[in-house]
């Protein structure tokens, strides 16, 4: 059982992947937009894993990285994206470099979810 | 001195020779004539040098005391008595000699000199001899023998030929010829007696009559022509001499005239005279000038009022030398040259000058001709200057005309009424492929190939009620002369010359624009396509964040379902088929973004080798077990500069689809890899200033094949064989775009059902001029 914090506007990715994870008996917070998240977050240690997206409207995935490694270092961090919204631009990789510990491209299949996961967790 | 004395037995000779001795020898030898003396005995006593000279004695031959006989017979046996006995010869003489008589003959010699001797008896016997050459005197009597004879025969000629009377002083004949009777038409009777004035035919004035009666009353004889009448009335010219005669007292006692009948000649000249004036009053009074020269020196021998007037000047009333009139000496000799060969020039068109040394133009005509046998040159002139200036103007005009017609790039033809051709313009030459002078003549159909509507009769129909301000424009093709044709677009435009419909047909040829058409088009194509794909990015960007996001749940709740549910759920495939299409959906995406982001790959330093393999490991999960993999690739590192995630995509896009063209799914992809140099301009699209050494991965399928017509085409975006949603059209683009970008260029070969093999050529990096390895700066 592990603890997510998933950052997303999108209210579909945050149902799908609360359902996945869920199923797989861990526990979702949720939050709509960067800045949200970070609100949820706080202080809190007790986040085993923060998944965020990276275009997000009030506060980009990418704010999200860089707040997030200011006050916990060994955060663990999954950037997910769909691309850019009006650019064609991988923002992955610039998550990746940012601090990442790991990346996912948008749609997921289940066990792309899962695999990533472990993989996280596991560092 | 060659007299020799000897002893003289007679006394008188001896008392006289002695007392006269030095004259006697002097006298001898200066005369002229031989002279030899005998004595009685027929001795010879003297000679001198003379008489051994002309009787060819030799001197040492003859010596006074000789005998007569001696000399005689060496004269018989040199032969000089001609043949016969010498004896005889010798002894006629010696008898003759004897009588001692005075005697004189003449001797012709053998040489044909006639020697006279005439000897002398002396007193108290013995005799002188003397020898005389008489060989020019008697050649000179004969002359005068010769002369009557001769007078004789001129004057049987001219009684023949020429009539001859002699009349007294009163003017009577005293003498006629039968020719003079015979002229006049009045037997030898009739005349005789008569007075010469019978013969007058009152065409003479008495003045006529006093001048000649003068002058031979005077003692001079007198020449003329005289017209006389005949017994029967008829006139007659003569041609007349009369010469006086004079008596021993210097008195004039008759005259002899001599008469040529010259009426036959008389009359000729007559007409000739008459000829003459009329043609010469009709050539002054001809405004054309012309001059008549004679052949040999092309002097003026006639020249009419009107050339007089132009080349004379007005003052002067005689011909002019030809050489002055011509302004260029050249064209003088070139026209008489011409003439001479041709024996006729016309029209010969020069510059001339005239009296004031003004030039002008001129037409020259002229023919040599022959009266007779006699030839002369007739040159008539034509002052053409006003017909030069405007041929000039009319030239100019044409020349600048079809200055500006051949400056035109389009073909510009005239026809005429009959449907041929009359002018073309340089373009139309090389457009057609005609020259100028065979486009003379050539007719309107075969410019334009069969069954255009201009070949021919379908011209009516194509011209009907246009008028001279419409053109008609047609697209046809142009016919070249070798038969072959060109696209043209053709205009036609009618005009009316002197009633005559004259077509200006103007030709384009449209090949050029034709082909530049496809140009523009492929460009705007080109534009399109990009535009399409800068597009396509644009919105691939913008939605593919919002489709992406929207497949979440698509994807990962369908799979949540499918495990949730029994296996033997119909739902089961249902939503399988959901997540495939969702599946579909996100390659979609994946594939419409690899391809918008073509243009900018990362630059960093590869192993190509290694990026193959790498793929192949990760291809072995993806690609269906029943398609083998072959690994052929060589294990040396191949540097290259690029991005390892395009060509990443790039050979998993040309692996999946090698495996899906496997026709039942199994079969097998061989990739191998090589390197190979090529030569600027070898590789078709790769740019390159040297040799370039190329890292080429090949990757064969055993698929079906690619059809040959479409094989240039599969590398078009969005072009596929496969059925809808199955293909995104997007696969091999994104290879040959990946390729391309790195400067690279993607080759297919390919043969229907045994398989397709795709080549992809990267430059490899020279890495002796690199130097040591580093990477190469991103974007």
């Amino acid at each position: 059982m592990a603890r997510f914090l998933i950052i997303d506007d999108e209210k579909m990715v945050r149902s799908t992947l609360r359902k996945v994870l869920e199923k797989f008996n861990h526990e979702v917070l949720e939050a709509t937009n960067g800045k949200e998240g970070l609100k949820v977050y706080g202080d809190r240690k007790d986040i085993d894993l923060v998944i965020t997206d990276i275009i997000m409207p009030e506060m980009e995935g990418v704010e999200v990285i860089l707040e997030l490694r200011k006050r916990t270092p060994g955060q663990k961090i999954l950037a997910i994206s769909g691309g850019g919204r009006t650019k064609n631009q991988d923002y992955l990789k610039t998550a990746e470099q940012l601090g990442a510990n790991a990346t996912l491209s948008k749609p997921f299949s289940v066990n792309d979810v899962i695999a990533t996961v472990r993989e996280c967790l596991a560092q | 001195m060659n007299i020799s004395i000897s002893e003289f037995d007679t006394e008188a000779i001896h008392a006289f020779l002695k007392g006269q001795e030095r004259i006697i020898v002097s006298a001898f030898e200066s005369m002229d004539q031989g002279i030899s003396i005998v004595d009685g005995d027929l001795n010879l006593v003297a000679y001198n040098s003379r008489f051994l000279e002309l009787l060819e004695f030799p001197s040492d031959h003859v010596s006074p005391g000789d005998s007569m006989e001696k000399l005689l017979r060496f004269n018989a046996e040199r032969g000089d008595y001609g043949p016969g006995d010498i004896d005889e010869q010798v002894e006629s003489r010696l008898a003759l000699a004897r009588r001692m008589e005075a005697h004189r003959f003449e001797r012709v010699r053998p040489d044909g000199t006639i020697i006279e001797i005439i000897g002398s008896p002396l007193l108290g016997g013995g005799f002188v001899t003397i020898f005389n050459d008489v060989t020019e005197r008697n050649k000179t009597s004969n002359l005068a023998k010769d002369a009557v004879a001769q007078l004789n025969c001129y004057r049987q000629a001219l009684d023949i030929h020429v009539g001859v009377a002699i009349t007294d002083t009163e003017g009577k004949f005293t003498h006629v010829n039968d020719r003079f009777s015979k002229i006049c038409g009045y037997n030898h009777d009739e005349l005789i007696g008569k007075n010469a004035s019978i013969l007058n035919s009152r065409h003479h004035d008495t003045a006529f009559f006093e001048t000649i009666w003068q002058s031979i009353s005077s003692g001079e004889s007198w020449s003329g022509e005289i017209k006389n009448r005949r017994k029967d009335g008829s006139e007659f010219w003569v041609d007349k001499t009369i010469v006086p005669f004079k008596n021993e007292n210097g008195e004039i006692d008759k005259y002899v005239s001599v008469s040529t009948d010259i009426t036959e000649r008389k009359t000729a000249e007559d007409a000739i005279r008459r000829s003459e004036q009329k043609f010469s009053s009709i050539a002054h009074a001809l405004p054309l000038p012309f001059v008549i020269l004679d052949i040999d020196h092309e002097k003026p021998i006639f020249s009419n009022i009107t050339f007089r007037r132009i080349f004379s000047g007005p003052e002067d009333g005689t011909a002019t030398a030809l050489d002055p009139i011509f302004v260029d000496p050249a064209n003088k000799a070139a026209f008489f040259g011409e003439l001479r060969q041709a024996g006729r020039v016309r029209d010969y068109e020069t510059q001339l000058r005239n009296h004031a040394g003004e030039k002008f133009w001129a037409s020259i005509s002229a023919d040599i001709m022959r009266v007779g046998i006699e030839a002369s040159i007739f040159i008539a002139i034509q002052d053409i200057s006003n017909r030069k200036r405007s041929e000039n103007a009319v030239r100019e005009r044409e020349k600048r005309l079809q200055g500006i017609m051949d400056a035109v790039s389009n073909g510009i033809i005239t026809v005429n009424h009959l449907g041929l051709v009359e002018t073309v313009n340089n373009a139309a030459e090389a457009l057609f492929q005609v020259s100028k002078d065979e486009f003379d003549g050539y007719p309107m159909q075969s410019l334009f190939d069969d069954g255009d509507p201009l070949g021919g009769c379908a011209l009516e129909e194509f011209l009907e009620g246009s008028d001279e301000s419409d053109i008609r424009t047609v697209e046809i093709s142009g016919r070249r002369k070798d038969g072959t044709v060109f696209p043209a677009e053709v205009s036609v435009r009618q005009l009316h010359l002197r009633k005559k419909r004259l077509l200006l047909v103007v030709v384009t040829d449209m090949t050029s624009r034709n082909a530049a058409d496809s140009e523009k088009e492929r460009l705007e194509q080109e534009l399109r396509q990009s535009q399409k794909m800068e597009a396509l990015g644009t919105l691939a960007g913008g939605v593919a964040h919002d489709i992406n996001n929207t497949l979440v749940p698509v994807i990962a709740l369908s799979e949540l379902a499918i495990e949730a549910l029994q296996d033997n759920d119909d739902l089961k495939s249902d939503l399988q088929d959901i997540l495939d299409a969702g599946t579909h959906i996100q390659k979609l995406v994946e594939q419409i973004l690899a391809y918008s982001r073509r243009d900018g790959p990362e630059r960093r330093r590869l192993d190509l080798t290694e990026i193959t393999k790498e793929t192949l490991k990760l291809l072995r999960s993806t690609i269906p077990s029943t398609v083998t993999i072959v690994d052929s690739l060589m294990d040396e590192d191949l540097p290259i500069e690029g991005d390892d995630t395009q060509i990443h995509q790039a050979l998993v896009n040309l692996f999946v689809n090698a495996a899906d063209a496997m026709d039942v799914g199994t079969g097998s992809i061989e990739i191998a890899s090589r390197v190979e140099t090529f030569k600027p301009g070898e590789l078709p699209d790769v740019a390159m200033e040297a040799n370039t050494d190329f890292a080429i991965l090949s990757v064969r399928d055993t698929g079906t094949g690619i059809n040959q017509d479409i094989l240039a085409r599969v590398f078009d975006p969005f072009f596929t064989t496969k059925e809808v949603g199955e293909g995104t059209g997007l696969g091999l683009s994104v290879v040959h775009g990946v390729v391309t970008g790195h400067g690279g260029t993607v080759k297919v070969d390919s043969v229907l059902g045994e398989g397709t093999t795709f080549h992809l050529y990267f430059p490899l990096l020279d890495l002796q001029m690199e130097g040591t390895p580093h990477e190469v700066g991103s974007e």
